[in-house]
């Protein structure tokens, strides 16, 4: 789960993490209640839940109140690296003396925490990291005993701060390690973490990523998630579904098997509309949902099931059949393959099924190469 | 011969008394496996398919041998059950198991660091031996004994992999699925030390796929290690790009990029063949059991 900048800055100071002033605004008119605490000199930031967002415009300095609101104008509504822009923060400017970089991150290599800090933050880092690696500092934490207070005196030390300021920088990669582990983040990364010119520390962008199978254990994070309709469905009925640009819908039972699936519907010259694994829930109606779903997306050309699957395919088919019962005015091509357990019986019901364009191919590849031609033919 | 499993090997489930455990032990047990105990908590004293039920691991393990167990309870308490296999000094434990916080993971590999056991998982749809064992979610007819090994990161990539061999005429010493999680314990380089090793195995099968290094790391453990003919197949090609990990992700990687392009580089260069369809892995392999043998 990917949190928005003013959710993480949220749990940031709940573990006494200082933040820059700030509002959400999500209607124009609410500038006036912000600006008046913030003074004129402002920073406004859309609220979307993907990384890169400076370098695509979506942070903008304001002067005064009136350009705030011109800027609002254009921001609110918009759509940045494909989210629609619903909420604005709008943020104190900070007088900056120096901009650092701290971050804490699963390294999943080494299966332990990963502590990271540098001098030089800001938005090049990557570039810092790639051109001078000794200017960004790392250290493996073992999990059984945390982040201990040596290892942050060689982080600072060796990153090269300057006293009195390593001190506090110490302190902070502390109270960071206890967000991150206590919030079952995969990632928390400040930056910049700024210097003030009266020398106070500022976590002016903040950026969590929570591990997804976590959440049963913090209720308030879970419910700061937003989710699109489908990506509700999708999820109450435990499959995964990512939307993609593509003409051409796959379903399969598993995640390497449905990127398998695209792989080979690319390799004939289909175009993949989509990725979508129904093998967790396909006991339990993954198979209608994720179906359903598809079938609404009116620019596709056709649909691809295709599936070798260790769940019960009797109780897939029949929702395929179901599915396809409800929507009337469907008729794009789809072709169906199905192996594993209880195949046989699924085939049979599926040879029930009245839908007219419903297709059925043996192999796995001939299953691609089929729904790529009769996708041509629409 | 086979790897990890065969038919004398003695299993318990954690999780025997649950829909996925009970319904799934009955088909370990069609398949020949020796299932000796069940564990779950609250339920001991009962019987499963006459398969006595205990609350603990330590419990079952004073009445029975056990040599692996495999996991079936819920996410959100599958670390304790690892843990519990651990302590009772199981040697071989299946994770079956999806949806394990990555914290929990980080924990028991920690764990294992100070132990004898092997952790395949979490989220590895199992393993089998053609002939002698299966403990997991694979569809039996789709495999039998023969001389590839296979590991995979997919479970259904495996079982349609292992089909497209047997209507080949091409059989398996042992498959197993390493698991679909960021963290997982027995990994592609585990694999081919013990493919190596077994005598039965001819050739070894990797099905990777994008994300994270284990087929880089793998490519450089062949070229060192591997004597044995490897093939390769690599999900993802035309994958989204995963999840956004902010500076920390491309700093963490250090230029270890884990895409498509990357892992075919790596295993091109150790002279493995990467099949670019499914349906080009018979070919491949029926060829190394000729030229290696």
């Amino acid at each position: 789960m990917f949190l928005r900048e003013h959710q993480a800055k949220f749990i940031l100071s709940s573990f006494g993490i200082s933040i820059p002033k700030g509002h959400i605004i999500t209607k124009v008119e609410d500038i006036c209640i912000a600006s008046t605490k913030l003074g004129k000199e402002t920073v406004l930031k859309a609220q979307v839940p993907v990384g890169g967002r400076g370098k695509a415009g979506g942070i903008k300095f304001a002067s005064s109140e009136k350009e705030a609101e011109e800027c609002l104008r254009t921001m609110l509504g918009s759509q940045l690296k494909g989210y629609p822009v619903t909420e604005v923060l709008i943020e104190e400017t900070l007088d900056i003396q120096a901009e650092y970089y701290v971050g804490v991150i699963t390294d999943t290599v080494k299966s332990c925490p990963l502590v990271i800090v540098s001098t030089q933050g800001g938005m090049d880092i990557e570039e810092v990291a790639r051109e001078s690696p000794q200017a960004v500092v790392r250290i493996a934490v073992d999990p059984y005993f945390g982040l201990t207070d040596y290892q942050t005196r060689f982080l600072v030390n060796r990153a090269g701060f300057e006293k009195p300021i390593k001190d506090k920088i110490a302190k902070w990669l502390q109270q960071l390690y206890r967000v991150y582990w206590e919030t079952d983040a995969q990632l928390v990364e400040i930056n910049p973490l700024v210097l003030t010119a009266d020398g106070n520390l500022v976590a002016a962008d903040a950026k969590m990523v929570i591990d997804d199978n976590a959440l049963f254990r913090h209720s308030l994070i879970s419910e700061l998630r937003v989710l699109s309709e489908p990506e509700l469905k999708a999820e109450t009925a435990n499959i995964n579904y990512v939307p993609l640009d593509g003409e051409i819908g796959i379903i399969g039972t598993g995640a390497g098997m449905a990127m398998a699936i695209m792989d080979q519907v690319a390799f004939f010259g289909g175009k993949p509309a989509n990725f979508m694994d129904v093998g967790p829930g396909i006991n339990n109606g993954g198979g209608r949902v994720g179906l359903d779903i598809l079938l609404r997306r009116p620019e596709l050309k056709g649909i691809l099931i295709s599936g070798y699957s260790g769940g019960r395919l009797e109780l897939f088919a029949s929702d395929i059949v179901a599915t396809l019962a409800e929507h009337v005015t469907a008729k794009l091509p789809i072709v169906v393959r199905l192996q594993g357990i209880n195949d046989d019986e699924a085939q049979e019901i599926l040879q029930q099924c009245p839908y007219e364009n419903l297709h059925f191919s043996q192999g796995f590849d001939e299953a691609a190469l089929k729904i790529v031609e009769l996708s041509k033919k629409e | 011969m086979s790897i990890l499993v065969n038919r004398e090997t003695r299993l318990i489930v954690q999780g025997i008394t649950g829909r996925y455990g009970n319904f799934y032990s009955q088909k370990f047990l069609d398949y020949g496996t020796h299932i000796v105990a069940g564990v779950t908590p609250g339920k001991g004293g009962m019987s499963i398919h006459e398969i006595p039920v205990f609350d603990t691991v330590a419990e079952a393990l004073q009445e029975y041998q056990a040599d692996a167990s495999i996991i079936f309870a819920p996410g959100s308490v599958a670390k304790d059950a690892i843990l519990e296999a651990v302590d009772s000094g199981i040697k071989l434990i299946l994770c079956i198991v999806d949806g394990l916080p990555v914290r929990d993971v980080m924990v028991v590999k920690r764990r294992l660091r100070e132990s004898q056991t092997i952790l395949i998982g979490p989220n590895t749809p199992g393993i089998i031996t053609p002939g002698e064992f299966l403990a997991g979610f694979m569809p039996a007819h789709a495999f039998k004994p023969g001389k590839v090994g296979i590991a995979s990161r997919s479970g259904t990539l495996t079982y349609q992999t292992a089909d497209l061999l047997c209507k080949n005429g091409v059989g398996q010493s042992t498959a197993l699925g390493i698991g679909g999680d960021p963290i997982v314990g027995f990994g592609f380089i585990d694999a081919l030390s013990y493919f190596e090793a077994d005598p039965a195995t001819k050739t070894i099968l990797l099905i990777g796929e994008i994300g994270g290094i284990q087929e880089e790391q793998a490519a450089a453990f062949i070229k060192e290690k591997v004597t044995k003919p490897v093939i390769a197949f690599i999900g993802g090609r035309m994958a989204p790009p995963g999840s956004k990990m902010g500076h920390a992700g491309a700093i963490v990687n250090e230029g270890r990029v884990g895409n498509f392009a990357s892992k075919l580089a790596a295993f091109e260069a150790v002279g493995v063949p990467v099949a670019k369809l499914l349906s080009e892995i018979p070919g491949l392999v029926k060829k190394s059991l000729v030229k290696g043998f």
